[in-house]
């Protein structure tokens, strides 16, 4: 296994094998999307207390999970990054930051979104919104960090350090709602527990996936740019380029 | 089709979709376009590169 990482992680290996796998991760991600959508729009029953607008969770929800997802993937390879000194490391977590902002800013917007009709108003400093937006922060903390630097050595370092350093935020945003008296609601999904009706399960879990895959996707292929940039003296890269 | 309506939340759960599509978009297009902008520098690079080594080639 270890063998195998080492492997995939030599530049030019990663650049040949990855460029095999996105097309399967881009066709779940359409494929998913489009049932999720069905699923969400014509499938799923109106929520008895919400109404309707249970349907924003379906891509609110989805987007959250991918806001915290990403976060542990960046803090994840930034650790491998400054123990093994895996370059491959480095350059997941950098590409990864704006995808992560990104969903960020679509949970906290779709649940502005789904505030106003539901509590009476866009935003409010709850536990839960508070430390999303944090989250936020972290993400453009990290992304001005990564560009501030010329040396890129020194930029992951850094950048790995913040990543790390952030995670504690993570838990904070995942318990908020149990830890503080929260508007939020509370999880309506466990390791061992489903408190929802099944379409709106299905649903929510399609959209979720579609997502993943998406994320995978598209890290894979700005992981392939930031490689070739690194790369550019090798002379793979210059095979590559010069075809 | 009437169901696509959503009653009084129409608006709110459209603005969701449109949003998250909007999002997904900018990602895609922004990946292709950063792509597309490094293969082009690299290019120019290896070209001027290339030039240069050339022009410091020894007169015979």
């Amino acid at each position: 296994m270890w063998k195998w990482i080492q492997a995939f992680a030599s530049p030019k290996i990663f650049y040949q094998t990855s460029e095999k796998i996105i097309p399967w991760l881009m066709m779940p991600f359409v494929v998913l999307s489009l049932l999720g959508l069905y699923w969400s729009f014509v499938v799923s029953p109106a929520d008895y207390q919400q109404g309707d607008s249970v349907r924003i969770m379906y891509v609110h929800v989805p987007s959250a999970w991918m806001s915290l997802f990403i976060y542990v993937v960046m803090a994840v390879a930034s650790g491998i990054g400054l123990i093994w000194q895996i370059k491959l490391a480095h350059i997941v977590a950098n590409v990864s930051a704006s995808i992560g902002a990104s969903f960020t800013f679509l949970a906290l917007a779709t649940g502005s979104i789904w505030g106003k009709p539901m509590w009476g108003a866009w935003w409010a400093w709850d536990a839960r919104l508070t430390s999303e937006l944090i989250l936020l922060f972290l993400y453009l903390a990290y992304i001005s960090l990564n560009n501030a630097f010329d040396n890129p050595k020194t930029g992951d370092k850094a950048c790995a350090v913040l990543a790390i350093v952030g995670l504690v935020n993570i838990p904070i945003i995942y318990y908020s709602v149990e830890w503080w008296n929260s508007l939020h609601q509370g999880s309506s999904i466990s390791v061992t527990k489903v408190s929802m009706q099944i379409d709106m399960f299905i649903a929510l879990m399609l959209i979720s996936f579609a997502f993943k895959f998406l994320y995978g996707a598209l890290m894979l292929l700005r992981a392939r740019d930031e490689m070739l940039i690194r790369e550019q003296n090798s002379r793979w890269v210059k095979e590559i380029i010069g075809e | 089709m009437d169901f696509l309506l959503f009653d009084k939340y129409s608006a709110y759960i459209w603005a969701s979709y449109l949003l998250t599509f909007i999002t997904v978009a900018i990602l895609l297009i922004n990946t292709k376009r950063t792509h597309k902008h490094t293969i082009t520098q690299l290019r120019i690079k290896y070209a001027r590169d290339k030039k240069y080594t050339a022009n410091k080639q020894p007169l015979r």
